[in-house]
């Protein structure tokens, strides 16, 4: 059979889902980084398949500047947890709940 | 002797259902979701070549072949992304400097001495001598 | 003269114009607003003055001046709309109030000159204010031409009695009396205007005068037999005017309602001549003569009158006998007095009781006044057995005094008598034709005993015999603001008998009986306002002793004569010694009973404490638990789901995730369901 753009949207839904999973239960704030950079790349492959889809690169163009934006956000979020774990001792992500009622 | 580390298995993995439940009715959408076939891409076009047209808005030399000339400039975003980028460095060098004994420290830096702190953080920015990296506003030392 | 009666407003609204000046500018005055006040009550009374001479010369007024509220409302005689209006009716009865009102506020603000500012009173500006306010709703009430309008400067009469009586209000007992006074008076308030209400429901209008009024409109109602609210109409008519006539009796101060009277002398004696003797409290009197043609047509509630009038005068007149203080004793003369007018104006007697009511208002300010008087005399001291021998020291005081006591009594020549028998001739010929109001009569009849006793054992005991105590013995100088007035009225209770002497005109066959010529509408006014309207109107037969007017005038005038002096000469007899002795205490238990005022205080703060406050508790505990309770509740649903909704915001990041993709999901599920994703 071939390949259509459905089969190519279920793996970026997986992708996507096994990172949301990871974002829900993973208690490591590193490994809630890393969920949340597979969520981005199911993105990128939803992206790029679509890309083909319509024969038309724009979605590759972009692909390539989210990655960029991955990277940066991946900067930034380091720079958050080193700083949670300055205050907080610890990099569990449900030990800080001070933004509460 | 160290354990590795150990996957956290039981109750904290209830939210978890969520994501399968999100992944069953994606999955169905998508199903039932009636896609047209593929348009693949000329043969013998350069992608890659292509890419880069589109990128830095090269009109005249992208090709017609197809859909291609379809896509879309992106010299703006990609202006934007390097600002972005380099923000993002910016930023993350601030969050990761360390006050200790009331002296800023950095992430790079080896001792906590505060003249050797200086030329630490000299090799992004190239400031002169020994000042600390200017990126928290001109702290004193 | 039309420029008489457009002018006619300023009469009622230059005393509110003193108030505003004594309220604001009051402090910086000499005399703290006293002058804003002569001024402005000279000024109504020569108005006045006017507005008598043009409804002489044969005119009549009604202007309607605002309509503050009008719309359609289904009357049960068939009016389909009803108004709510400001107006002043001017006719032979309210321009002799308006003259009465005006010429007495004006001797009393000239008279507070000498007792409150020369004493060295604080708080002046507040009193004047509160006189000007007082005159405001008074003289608005009198020229009042509908029901309504009545009852809003009846309330206002009220409220500046309140404010009147507790004067000096950082005492104990004043505030106290002044709330008792709003009280009870309230109380009949009330009734009143279930009655105002029950009128207009009734007839659609609450004019007093003219085709268009509540009473031509019973009258035509009853002429037709029309069931008004399920009952007859002239029942209804009765219950109406009986309801009104709960305000009445509280204004007036009637059994039952009499209680706050005595209390309100708390207030300064000048507040008592104007308002507890001459005009607020013939507030209720008034409207019932204004009234006149609407009780006419009901036997009942007139019998009801006169019975209540002169029961009144028998019941305060026996405790008047027993009391010390100067004042007490012309309170409880009020009450009896009143009683008479209730008395006269039950029998059909209409002329009667106006008559007595422009006497006693001269006379019993008089009263009051010269008793203000004596207590600057005798430094402020109120009580009878400290007083004695001030005949030879204030002279003009007596000899006033003494005028106002003989007209009280009700001794010829003096204007009390020639009212008061006038009364009792009418009681008694109306009782010799329907028997129950001889008993009614009989009650007026004993009560001028007592009357007579009273007053005279008050004239002795003050002014007579050996002073009992050093303030007697040198007195304080009174000065010529408070000697005016008191000539002045002294000079008004001799002569203003001439206005209807009745009983000469009737031996006599001269036509000298001008007030009732005057209220019969024979020199102005209005016809359907008049006394021979009103007479046609009482369905009363009267008979004389013997067929012949003569001997009944005859008998009547003896009988009431004779017992007035009896009364007088045996006071003169217990009292007029050099050293008196409480004779009143030869009573024994009687006299405790008088004196506790047949325990009718006692008796309302039972039934006030019985009835009302179990019902007030059980009213505030409703209001607390249910009415409050339900408030609370709803506001506690929102606490509690609140505080349930707070337990969402975790602070932990991962729930939020959770909570974002929860709600994604059930987005996406309703969009799909209703999208028609799934099928």
């Amino acid at each position: 059979m071939s390949v259509g753009v459905e089969h190519y949207v279920l793996l970026s839904l997986a992708l996507f889902c096994i990172g949301l999973f990871g974002v829900l239960t993973r208690r490591n704030a590193l490994m809630f980084l890393m969920s949340v950079e597979l969520m981005l790349n199911a993105a990128n492959i939803n992206l790029i398949a679509f890309a083909f889809y319509h024969g038309n690169l724009t979605g590759q163009v972009f692909a390539l500047f989210t990655m960029a934006l991955a990277a940066a956000e991946v900067a930034v979020g380091l720079g958050i947890i080193l700083v949670l774990y300055r205050n907080f001792r610890d990099v569990d992500v449900t030990v800080p709940s001070e933004m509460r009622w | 002797m160290t354990q590795g580390p150990q996957l956290r298995l039981g109750k904290t993995m209830v939210p978890g259902v969520l994501a399968v439940v999100l992944f069953a009715m994606m999955g169905l959408i998508t199903l039932n979701t009636g896609f047209g076939a593929m348009t693949g891409f000329p043969d013998g076009t350069a992608i890659t070549s292509e890419i880069g047209y589109a990128m830095f808005d090269y009109t005249a030399l992208q090709s017609t072949e197809g859909n291609l000339g379809a896509t879309e400039p992106f010299l703006i975003s990609f202006l934007l992304i390097a600002i972005v980028l380099d923000a993002a460095l910016d930023a993350s060098l601030v969050l990761a400097k360390r006050e200790e004994e009331g002296e800023p420290v950095t992430a790079l830096s080896s001792t906590p001495d505060s003249t050797d702190a200086a030329s630490g953080s000299d090799s992004v920015t190239g400031g002169p001598g020994n000042e600390p990296a200017a990126t928290d506003g001109g702290e004193d030392q | 003269m039309e420029t008489a009666f457009e002018l006619a407003p300023a009469i009622v609204l230059l005393p509110l114009a003193a108030f505003v000046v004594a309220l604001l500018f009051g402090e910086y005055m000499p005399k703290k607003g006293a002058f804003a006040g002569i001024v402005a009550t000279a000024a109504s009374f020569l108005l006045s003055l006017y507005v008598l001479a043009a409804v002489a010369s044969g005119g009549e007024f009604q202007e309607t001046y605002f309509t503050w509220a009008a719309g359609d409302a289904l009357s049960e005689t068939g009016e389909t709309t009803i108004e709510f209006t400001f107006g002043i009716l001017l006719d032979p009865l309210s321009a002799l109030m308006l003259v009465i009102v005006t010429l007495i506020a004006f001797l009393v603000h000239v008279f507070s000159l000498g007792y409150m500012n020369d004493e060295g009173e604080t708080g002046l500006r507040r009193y004047y204010a509160e006189l000007g306010l007082f005159t405001f709703s008074m003289l608005g009430f009198v020229v009042a031409d509908n029901l309504l309008m009545a009852f809003m400067f009846f309330e206002l009469v009220g409220l500046c009695s309140y404010l009147l009586i507790g004067f000096w209000f950082r005492t104990e007992s004043a505030p106290s009396a002044a709330k008792k006074a709003f009280l009870v008076t309230r109380f009949g308030d009330y009734f009143f205007l279930l009655g105002v209400v029950a009128i207009g429901a009734t007839f659609g209008t609450l004019a007093f005068q003219g085709d268009g009024s509540f009473v031509a409109e019973a009258s035509s109602a009853i002429d037709a037999n029309e069931t008004l609210f399920g009952f007859d109409a002239e029942t209804w008519v009765t219950i109406t005017g009986l309801l009104v006539l709960g305000g009445v009796i509280g204004k007036s101060a009637q059994f039952p309602l009499h209680t706050w009277l005595p209390d309100a002398m708390e207030g300064p004696t000048t507040v008592s001549a104007l308002i507890h003797a001459a005009t607020m409290v013939a507030a209720g009197v008034y409207l019932v003569a204004r009234m006149f043609g609407y009780y006419a047509l009901s036997p009942t509630s007139l019998a009801i009158i006169a019975f209540i009038g002169g029961f009144t005068a028998l019941f305060a007149a026996t405790m008047g006998v027993v009391k010390d203080d100067i004042k007490q004793v012309l309170a409880y003369s009020t009450i009896s007095q009143y009683g008479y007018m209730m008395l006269g104006l039950g029998v059909g007697g209409y002329v009667a009781g106006v008559f007595h009511l422009m006497n006693h208002a001269f006379f019993k300010a008089l009263l009051f006044l010269g008793a203000g008087a004596v207590i600057v005399l005798m430094h402020h001291e109120q009580d009878m057995w400290k007083m004695g021998g001030l005949k030879d020291k204030a002279p003009v005081t007596y000899y006033t005094f003494l005028a106002g006591a003989l007209a009280l009594a009700g001794i010829i020549p003096f204007s009390g008598f020639w009212s008061k028998d006038e009364i009792l001739f009418d009681a008694i010929i109306l009782g010799l034709e329907e028997p129950i109001f001889l008993a009614a009569y009989a009650m007026g009849l004993l009560a001028v005993f007592f009357t007579g006793f009273y007053t005279f054992r008050m004239v002795f005991l003050t002014f007579h015999g050996e002073p009992r105590s050093d303030a007697a013995r040198d007195p304080h100088p009174i000065g010529w603001n408070i000697k005016f007035p008191l000539v002045t009225l002294g000079v008004l209770a001799l002569v203003a008998g001439v206005a209807n002497l009745a009983p000469v005109g009737k031996l006599t066959g001269l036509e000298i009986t001008y007030l009732e010529f005057w209220l019969d509408g024979q020199y102005g006014g209005y016809a359907d306002l008049t006394y021979s309207e009103y007479g046609d109107t009482v369905p009363f037969e009267t008979t004389y002793i013997a067929g012949s007017e003569t001997i009944t005038l005859l008998i009547a005038a003896g009988l009431g004569l004779g017992l007035a002096v009896g009364g007088a000469v045996f006071a003169m007899v217990l009292y007029n010694v050099p050293e008196p002795v409480p004779h009143t205490e030869n009573l024994g238990s009687a006299r405790t009973v008088l004196r506790s005022n047949y325990y009718q205080d006692e008796y309302q703060v039972w039934l006030a404490e019985k009835f009302t406050l179990p019902l007030a508790r059980t009213a505030d505990r409703f209001d607390q638990s249910v009415i409050d309770g339900v408030v609370n509740g709803v506001s506690s649903v929102s606490l509690f789901g609140s505080s349930r909704m707070q337990r969402l915001q975790t602070g932990v990041v991962t729930n939020y995730a959770a909570l974002i993709i929860a709600g994604f999901i059930a987005l996406l599920l309703v969009l799909g369901v209703l999208g028609g994703w799934f099928v």
